[in-house]
């Protein structure tokens, strides 16, 4: 067990705090905290990044109680990149040789260590570009390896999907996995998308005015894709995807708010519809969750008025559809 | 709307004049030693009762005096530069010139007296002694009556006054008496400010003779022919009462530690009339210009070297205080700790501490009574330095503290998590605002140039060794050398202007 926190409290003075927060998260794992702005995701970062100290509660480290002596060592076991990361002035070598520096590492071995991530972050081709001249992924991507090169235990990253493209996404997310599956990182971050916290972690935490709820994962499916690579086959049904260039497709993730449900079959534009039984229907605020059994089970979110309106309970046949580009695949 | 702001100005006009506006009014220039004596103050309101014009009295020197009466100003001079004066009435300003009242310039020197001037017969005698051991000499170099009358024996016997042992501080009598008690040397004062500064000084009276070094004041009414704004009528009046038995017996009267500070014109009469009118017509902006534009692209040697003294002394203050308060300020900035709204509250208000008061305590420190006496350093470019650098301290210190609080907030975090040691946050924070701190040095090598007070009180004005462009540039007005006054003050704004050029080129290179 790498972090667990037992009835933790944070409070700013402002005002702001996070209530009662337990969970846990294990070594080479990936956690992803998903929740609006102001929820209190970076306050919880703070917390696993050591840059703050709970207010109530425990939170113990690799079995050690947090304390103000043990803080600064176990600093050093994380690193944290921002949202929005600042990079110094001067150049990308400078920037990620900085912590370095700081830690009065030897020339040599931070010649390697640079060399290293430059070619694990893909960016050794920028090595003396000023930071000026970054473009926002690079900077996430210059950022990332500034944290890297100190060889931490822990990377810790605050919406570092936000200000980047398509193609540095699908980098960026590749990444997250290979930093866990090849060396062994734990890694922790927030977003506000919740289909990206599905395909990528093994924990997904709901957090909102500070209180924090673990979330199930839902319409997540295993399998893989065919030769032409348009269509994912989970064993049981076929889903017609678009077209990708990922290597490695095991999983397919579908936002359960982009699901269509009707009574009949529709005629649409929709590539995917299924037919299936309603095994149970809940309530939230404002919206309805309906699971449906079309061999493989999805939830499907719909407002309360469409609830109504289509008349909808358990035990009915019903239909359900979706397009092939609300599929998400890793 | 129109008649609101017709009715604030009235109300400014009148909040602004001390005098009503139904009393006739007579602008008189008077000389320093005049005013400080006090005789004035009683003999102007004695006019005013007997005539009901209001007196309203400039105070300058000579040289700016006659200057006034040239460009028509003032309706009545009294002044005590005998040559000058009569040249201005030859020139055709001057209506009528009448000696008023006189009293003497006396020789003061240390008591040692080493130049043994004590033995000399005549004072021609005493300058020359003081010149042939080259012995420590002050003279007030400000163009004043004073200055004047030293010139003029120097000139009887063919010295033209210069090197090491001459120093021309540019400053008035009191602050040149000052200087001399500081550097043990001889000067020529008037009799009034000695009196009134014997007290405070290590000096002691060499020479006088009444005869020899009279110092005579002579009463000028303008001339309306030349200058049509002249309150001709009003003059002649002050004129006559000035030379009446009332005011003459005052001056009589007048005593200071019951020592009589001036002697009334009864027994001797210098007066001089109108010959002929040659009035000289101009632009004065225009002239000023071409004359500075003159003064600064023929290299001027004296302008030029007063201007490296302005530099010389502010840059090194600039880099004493940058030295100082920046660390301050970064560590101020990044640390909590109590008492720092104290704190922040007391540099504010030092940001706007006057330089008259710095100059004042450093004054108290430095001279030859002062804590710091020992070390000499009154009066010479190291005490303008030390000054300056106390004046721009709390300026860098806050503009420092300003910067690091205006960085990024991001890059707090950004030191914490790479794991930056305090030492290590505030090298980070140096170059992160760096631009703004520099913006801060601008800022207060641009106190430093521009302020007068300390460089006029510290450094004593001294010409050729701590004369700087704002001390020049108040001693040349006062002289009414207006050329190379405006000439000093666009090298004032150049040496701004290059600085500030400098930090942009700066800015946009290490972008």
């Amino acid at each position: 067990m790498l972090y667990q926190l037992n009835n933790v409290g944070f409070s700013y003075d402002s005002g702001f705090s996070l209530k009662e927060i337990s969970l846990e998260i294990h070594s080479a794992s990936i956690t992803a905290f998903v929740g609006p702005n102001g929820s209190g995701k970076t306050s919880l970062l703070n917390l696993f990044a050591f840059l703050e100290t709970p207010t109530s509660g425990k939170l113990s480290y690799q079995s050690e109680l947090l304390n103000q002596n043990n803080i600064a060592i176990f600093r050093k076991t994380s690193a944290y990149v921002q949202q929005n990361p600042y990079l110094l002035h001067g150049n990308v070598l400078s920037n990620v040789e900085l912590g370095l520096k700081l830690q009065h590492i030897e020339k040599i071995e931070r010649d390697s260590r640079i060399t290293e991530v430059l070619q694990l972050m893909n960016i050794t081709s920028l090595a003396q570009r000023s930071v000026n001249a970054l473009s926002g992924g690079e900077v996430q991507k210059v950022a990332i390896a500034r944290a890297l090169v100190l060889k931490p235990q822990i990377l810790i990253l605050d919406e570092p999907f936000t200000f980047l493209d398509k193609d540095s996404i699908a980098d960026l997310e590749a990444l997250i996995v290979k930093l866990r599956d090849d060396l062994g990182k734990t890694i922790i971050f927030t977003t506000h998308n919740y289909r990206q916290a599905q395909l990528l972690s093994e924990s997904i935490y709901n957090i909102e005015n500070g209180r924090c709820n673990r979330a199930e994962f839902v319409n997540i499916f295993h399998g893989q894709v065919n030769s032409q690579a348009d269509q994912f086959d989970t064993g049981n049904i076929i889903i017609s995807v678009n077209k990708h260039i990922k290597e490695k497709i095991s999983q397919a993730v579908i936002d359960p708010a982009q699901i269509v449900i009707s009574r009949d079959k529709l005629e649409s534009s929709m590539q995917n519809n299924y037919q299936g039984v309603i095994k149970s229907i809940g309530y939230d605020s404002g919206t309805v969750t309906v699971t449906i059994d079309a061999v493989e089970e999805f939830k499907v979110v719909i407002s309360q008025n469409a609830f109504l309106g289509l008349g909808l309970d358990v035990g009915q046949q019903v239909w359900l559809g979706f397009k092939s580009s609300s599929v998400l695949l890793c | 709307m129109q008649r609101i702001i017709r009715l604030v100005f009235a109300l400014c006009l009148t909040i602004c004049s001390s005098v009503p506006a139904e009393l006739p009014m007579l602008k008189v220039a008077i000389t320093h030693t005049t005013d400080n004596s006090g005789v004035m103050a009683l003999l102007n309101p004695v006019f005013e009762s007997h005539t009901g014009i209001k007196v309203q009295t400039v105070t300058i020197g000579s040289g700016h005096a006659l200057r006034l009466g040239r460009s028509g100003d003032v309706d009545v001079l009294l002044t005590h530069a005998p040559k000058d004066e009569i040249t201005f009435i030859d020139e055709g300003h001057g209506l009528s010139r009448h000696l008023v009242m006189y009293n003497d310039y006396i020789l003061l020197g240390p008591k040692s007296d080493p130049a043994r001037v004590k033995q000399a017969d005549s004072a021609i005698e005493g300058l020359n002694f003081i010149k042939q051991n080259q012995m420590m000499f002050v003279s007030r170099g400000d163009e004043s009556g004073t200055h004047k009358k030293e010139l003029s024996i120097w000139e009887q016997i063919n010295v033209i006054p210069a090197g090491e042992w001459y120093i021309s501080s540019g400053m008035g009598m009191g602050q040149s008496l000052l200087l001399a008690n500081e550097k043990q040397a001889y000067i020529l004062s008037d009799r009034a400010t000695w009196l009134a500064f014997h007290d405070r000084l290590d000096l002691e009276l060499i020479y006088e003779s009444p005869e020899e070094l009279r110092n005579p004041y002579h009463v000028i009414a303008i001339n309306p022919k030349t200058h049509a704004t002249a309150q001709s009528i009003l003059a002649e009046k002050y004129v006559e009462f000035l030379l009446g038995s009332i005011a003459q017996q005052i001056i009589d009267e007048y005593r200071v530690n019951a020592e009589p500070l001036f002697y009334p014109a009864k027994q001797l009469s210098d007066h001089r009339q109108l010959s002929k009118v040659d009035v000289r017509e101009g632009n004065y902006f225009f002239d000023a210009i071409v004359s500075a534009s003159k003064l600064m692209f023929d290299f001027d040697a004296e302008l030029y070297f007063v201007v490296w003294t302005s530099l010389k002394a502010s840059l090194l203050a600039v880099l004493f205080a940058s030295i100082i308060s920046i660390p301050l300020g970064i560590v101020v900035a990044l640390n909590r700790f109590r008492g720092k709204q104290f704190l922040l509250a007391c540099l504010n208000t030092l940001m706007a501490l006057p330089t008259v008061v710095v100059g004042l305590l450093l004054y108290g420190l430095l001279n030859r009574q002062g804590l710091l006496g020992d070390y000499g350093l009154l009066y010479t470019p190291s005490a303008i330095v030390l000054g300056q650098c106390v004046l721009i301290t709390p300026v860098i210190w806050n503009l420092s503290i300003v910067a690091v609080n205006g960085a990024d907030p991001r890059l707090a975090k950004t030191c914490t998590t790479l794991g930056a040691s305090f030492i290590q946050r505030c090298i980070i924070y140096l170059s992160e605002v760096r631009f703004a701190l520099i913006a801060a040095i601008v800022t207060g090598f641009g106190r430093a140039i521009g302020e007068v007070g300390i460089a006029m009180m510290l450094g004593g004005n001294i010409a050729g060794l701590s004369r700087t462009m704002t001390t020049s540039i108040a001693l040349e007005t006062s002289k009414g050398e207006f050329e190379f006054a405006l000439a000093l003050g666009f090298m004032l704004l150049l040496v701004a202007f290059v600085v500030n050029i400098m930090l942009h080129q700066f800015q946009m290179r290490s972008r």
